[in-house]
């Protein structure tokens, strides 16, 4: 038979040009192996979706990067993630119910309302905005990849936007927050 | 990488997205350290890139949520607290069942499958069954007429009429035995499978041998004859070959050359859909039969099908389930022909 469901190089080459709808078939495929390897592991269904969906974010981020190499199979490789980051949830878990480091955890509240305040600063951007930065910081989308995405007329359209929005979110945050609401 | 023309915003990006050299790394380190202000600003930059993350993340689990997956489970998803009470329960539910079972005895766990039933299940070849399905229909207008003296299958109407049904029940039996034996002489001669054939109506028999008042019970308890036959649909493909579906099975029907779907409900319509799951190509059509077709041009590999005097052409990047749509360009509806033609 000449006809296949896709191979694990066509749908990396597919991510590569960044074709999300590969994310959504990869999803459906694996779903029920790998939340029920963290269920069987004394983990409950949503924190299996969340593990698995994050496992899956991963993967989309390191394929999308040139340098990538997949040495074994999409699944394995999304399963050994979802391995380990179960495994570290299991362990903040026990952290948090027997030895928790006062310092540390002043630390991470620090962390935390650093990031609130960035975060609110992001979402007051308009969604085009929001878009060129997430595609491009977080995907690593190239400048042609987002003009297309996004519709603008070319990458250096894109560049200049991207530059722009970057350039409005340092100064709403510089505008709105003194360096001491950071460290408050 | 030309460092040299890097402004102080790229020296930024490529500091966190680890892209400098080791060299240069530690170069730039050593400037953040140096410059209070420089670190406050490599801060908010790293603060930015979590928050730009965890929106894009956001963005795509909520995508996820959207999307229809095969569920895990339902049983061993339940928290085990949960798992163990709702066992509990449930055996101390058996348990009392079980007693007013007993007490008024009534025993329906033993009621005797009929020889068609069985046979079903032994997969005794259908010629073999035909004296046994006899005796199953005498069985069945006998316990027609119980049914009708015992009046719509209410126990405690059943309780009552015992006593008045005794008689008719024993003859009942006695015509019964007669069948089976005949039966069983008969299928003796015929059947191959004689074993098989000659245990299941002792285990009818031995059953029939059982207490009135069960024997009753269970009469009045076995389904018409059309009930117990399992529900089957044939259907013909075009080139005489038959296959079946069964409506009790919902999985997805694979067409791989071996004629075998389940999918009833995409049969009942005529237009063609197809997907590929699990390295497998899924067609939806009602009298599927299709030929593949390939042809090879400079780009790759193009697949068609020809199916009912047209061609169609697949997509192996095509990962959600399609409707197809037919070729409209002549040129390559020719060359289509011809290739179809050299097979």
């Amino acid at each position: 038979m000449g006809l296949f469901s896709p191979s694990d190089s066509q749908l990396i080459q597919r991510i590569r040009k960044g074709d999300e709808s590969v994310l959504d078939y990869l999803y459906k495929k694996n779903y029920k192996m790998m939340t029920k390897m963290i269920i069987k592991n004394n983990g409950t269904e949503e924190e299996a979706q969340d593990i698995y969906q994050e496992a899956i974010v991963i993967f989309w981020q390191k394929a999308r990067r040139d340098d990538f190499v997949l040495t074994s199979k999409i699944s394995t490789f999304v399963y050994s993630v979802c391995q380990n980051l179960w495994r570290k949830e299991l362990e903040r878990k026990s952290k948090l119910s027997s030895d928790m480091v006062e310092g540390k955890e002043y630390n991470d509240f620090e962390k935390e309302e650093r990031d609130a305040i960035i975060a609110k600063c992001l979402n007051s951007l308009g969604e085009t905005c929001k878009k060129v930065l997430m595609y491009y910081y977080f995907d690593n989308y190239s400048m042609q990849e987002i003009a297309e995405k996004l519709g603008f007329a070319n990458a250096d359209t894109a560049k200049t936007k991207k530059y722009k929005c970057k350039k409005e979110l340092d100064e709403y945050i510089k505008s709105n927050y003194k360096a001491t609401d950071f460290l408050d | 990488m030309n460092l040299q023309n890097m402004s102080q915003e790229e020296w930024k990006e490529a500091f966190i997205n680890d892209t400098l050299s080791a060299q240069d790394r530690a170069f730039f380190q050593n400037l953040i350290d140096a410059n209070p202000e420089l670190k406050d600003e490599m801060q908010l930059e790293e603060g930015l890139r979590d928050a730009i993350f965890e929106a894009r993340k956001k963005e795509l689990k909520a995508h996820f949520n959207t999307l229809d997956v095969e569920p895990t489970g339902t049983l061993f998803n339940m928290p085990r607290t949960a798992l163990v009470g709702s066992l509990l329960v449930a055996s101390v539910m058996t348990s009392m069942l079980t007693y007013f079972d007993v007490y008024k005895e009534y025993h329906t766990f033993f009621k005797p499958k009929s020889y068609t039933e069985q046979v079903a299940q032994k997969n005794i070849p259908s010629q073999n069954t035909q004296n046994l399905e006899n005796v199953n229909e005498q069985q069945n207008n006998a316990q027609n007429q119980n049914n009708e003296t015992a009046n719509d299958n209410v126990e405690i109407k059943i309780k009552l009429e015992v006593q008045n049904n005794n008689a008719n029940l024993q003859n009942t039996n006695s015509k019964i035995d007669a069948n089976a034996g005949i039966a069983m002489e008969n299928t003796k001669k015929t059947s191959p499978n004689t074993t098989n054939v000659v245990e299941n109506l002792e285990m009818e028999k031995s059953t029939l041998n059982r207490t009135q008042n069960q024997k009753l019970h269970t009469l009045l308890n076995v389904k018409p004859r059309n009930e117990q036959k399992p529900e089957e649909d044939k259907f013909e493909v075009a080139n005489n070959l038959t296959y079946q579906t069964n409506k009790q099975d919902d999985d997805l029907g694979i067409f791989d050359g071996k004629r075998n779907t389940t999918l009833e409900n995409d049969l009942k319509g005529n237009k063609l859909s197809y997907q590929y799951y699990g390295n497998k190509l899924f067609l939806y059509s009602n009298n599927v039969r299709g030929k593949e077709l390939h042809l090879d041009e400079k780009t790759g590999k193009r697949h068609f099908l020809y199916y009912d005097k047209q061609f169609f052409e697949f997509f192996d990047n095509q990962i959600e389930k399609t409707e197809l749509k037919p070729v409209t360009q002549p040129e390559l509806i020719d060359r289509l022909k011809k290739e179809l033609l050299n097979r």
